[in-house]
């Protein structure tokens, strides 16, 4: 049997918003009944339109917002119940946006012990761990004590990855992790990534909306549409024989560096 | 004769640590019916080329070139006036975030009509037709309550669109679209691009489309303009240029990214070993030199400009033979 590292069972996510002026409430239902297992070793994709719910499953994967029904398990743990020191132990996220997620007024070097602070370690081993992290993630030791303003967009996502795996989380949840950044960086960034799993022995948890990256790093694909999983199975195969009407149209608009294929022939509804 | 034509264009921007050099001597044509593709990453120069076409560059950038042209007509000559009558109508643009670049407080009935009158002698109503045939044509639906609503109150792929409406409504020779896809899921970026192709061909619509994303260049373009660093480094026939990239940036460019069913999967990509040069102070010899792993000591002296067959023209010593890995 597998070893599952991480259960999500039956995830339901209501927002109560304002229906507009003088009108009632209403009740938006952003994740609705999502179950997922994520294997320990594993790297599992989340892909889908945007609204489609994946960033609110996150959300409630990292235990930073809670679910209106369902449970995560963490090794068979609910992590609801877990201190919050304890669950950031063991889950850590990289967010999208290097530029939004580090705090300007810290230097490299707080940012980065800051998990290892909030966990009550000694200053002079979070040193010693900081900079192993920078080592490990290609940061050079003088930007310990920059500021994220004096770096660059790819230098960020890695004081991001950097900080994320310094408390040796068992797995990583990282949300659009390349998105804000160019191409050759986003290589970069997927390279360090890859052999930090291979590393460490890391499991992610990847959300993205760029299929072509998930189909390059993800051991299997969790396709959502509307708040619900379409399909979730092995990569190779969602992507040899998509099961859903849904996931081919999402396949079908992956713009492969293929010229002479022109657009693909798509028939699309009218929004 | 082409829609047009920009020789030599250079862009300083004068600042405190020295002047920066973000253009530096790019030219290009557009033809009728014909979309360039300007590609490149982040600070290479493609956005303020495609600002500074429209007479929108930032006020204290120095620009300069030898010649920029529009249908026979000099444009550096033009003044604001005259810019306000050629842009929207003849030359449109779409700009690459919908969030900022819509003004919140009017309705998109406002923000398309005006657009509309303020170079036709058009009614109220004749404008309102005018929009709303122009949003069904950029697929939005019930393009009639679409008109009493704020920018607010749609999604961005609804808001993008509405952007593309107001740069096509008074049907233009030529688009400038920067990243006006970027921020959209995969299936509504396709049918956007459908939308220009279309017009592309029904109206002999000219388009300068600057981004980064390579896929979108091979399916989209019929010429590629590959930047770094403030220059042009490679432009090439769309099918020439991914079946034989000569500049080593864009081959390394080309496998930076994962390919469903190319690359295997998991396998380390090529990444580009580096960061972009700085472009403050004078600048010497070729700009990825420092990157590149072929580089000698006459890339850090002067460039080279090479041909590979007719219109396929690249800025290296070597021949792509080489400078293969």
């Amino acid at each position: 049997m597998t070893d599952i590292l991480l259960s999500a069972r039956d995830i339901r996510r209501d927002f109560r918003v304002s229906g507009g002026f003088g009108k009632p409430r209403r009740t938006v239902q952003a994740v609705r009944g999502v179950s997922l297992d994520v294997p320990r070793g594993g790297v599992v994709g989340i892909v889908g339109e945007s609204g489609c719910g994946k960033s609110t499953l996150a959300k409630i994967l990292l235990g930073l917002d809670t679910p209106t029904a369902g449970a995560v398990l963490f090794q068979g743990r609910p992590i609801h119940d877990m201190a919050r020191a304890e669950r950031a132990g063991h889950i850590q996220p990289i967010f999208q946006d290097p530029y939004l997620s580090l705090n300007p007024h810290k230097r490299i070097e707080t940012i980065i012990g800051l998990p290892l602070r909030v966990a009550g370690t000694p200053e002079r081993e979070i040193r010693k761990r900081v900079a192993e992290m920078m080592d490990l993630t290609g940061l050079p030791q003088r930007l310990a004590n920059a500021f994220p303003s004096q770096m660059s967009g790819g230098q960020r996502q890695r004081v991001a990855i950097a900080r994320a795996l310094i408390a040796r989380p068992e797995l990583v949840i990282c949300d659009e992790p390349t998105s804000a950044l160019d191409v050759s960086i986003q290589a970069q960034i997927l390279n360090l990534l890859q052999d930090l799993r291979r590393e460490l022995g890391l499991t992610y948890v990847l959300i993205s909306h760029n299929l072509a990256v998930v189909e390059h790093i993800a051991t299997e694909v969790m396709v959502m549409n509307r708040g619900e999983v379409i399909e979730h199975r092995p990569t190779a195969d969602l992507f040899a024989a998509p099961q859903s009407d849904y996931t081919r149209m999402l396949l079908a608009s992956i713009l492969t560096p293929e010229p002479g294929k022109g657009l693909p022939d798509l028939h699309i509804e009218p929004a | 004769m082409s829609l047009l034509n920009v020789e030599n264009l250079c862009i300083d921007i004068p600042g405190t640590r020295g002047t920066l050099h973000a253009v530096r001597g790019v030219s290009f044509h557009v033809d009728k019916g014909e979309t360039l593709c300007i590609v490149g990453e982040s600070g290479c120069g493609k956005s303020l080329t495609s600002h500074a076409l429209l007479g929108l560059s930032p006020r204290t950038a120095k620009v300069q070139a030898a010649a920029l042209s529009f249908d026979g007509r000099d444009l550096r000559k033009l003044r604001e006036r005259d810019w306000q009558k050629l842009r929207g109508l003849r030359l449109s643009m779409i700009f690459q975030d919908p969030m900022t670049s819509l003004n919140p407080s009017f309705t998109i009935g406002a923000l398309l009509t005006e657009v509309y009158r303020r170079h036709h002698p058009a009614s109220a109503a004749q404008a309102r037709d005018r929009a709303i045939e122009i949003l069904q044509k950029v697929g939005i639906g019930n393009a009639e309550e679409r008109l009493a609503q704020y920018p607010h109150q749609l999604s961005g792929g609804l808001r993008q669109r509405v952007m593309i409406a107001m740069g096509l409504i008074c049907g233009p020779d030529l688009l400038i679209a920067d990243e006006p896809t970027t921020a959209l899921d995969v299936n509504i970026q396709l049918q956007i691009l459908r939308l220009l192709q279309d017009l592309k061909r029904d109206m002999g619509l000219g388009i300068l489309f600057v981004t980064h994303d390579l896929g979108l260049v091979a399916r989209f373009a019929d010429r590629v303009a590959v930047m770094y660093a403030g220059r042009i480094v490679e432009t090439a026939p769309v099918a020439e240029l991914f079946a034989r990239p000569c500049h080593p940036y864009t081959r390394a460019l080309i496998n930076c990214i994962p390919v469903p069913g190319k690359t295997r999967p998991g396998a380390p990509l090529g990444a580009i070993p580096g960061v972009v040069p700085s472009l403050i102070g004078p600048q010497q010899g070729c700009a990825f030199r420092d990157r590149c792993g072929h580089a000698t000591p006459l890339c850090a002296s002067r460039l080279k400009r090479q041909q590979d067959g007719g219109s396929h023209v690249y800025e290296c010593h070597y021949t792509p033979e080489e400078t293969a890995a």
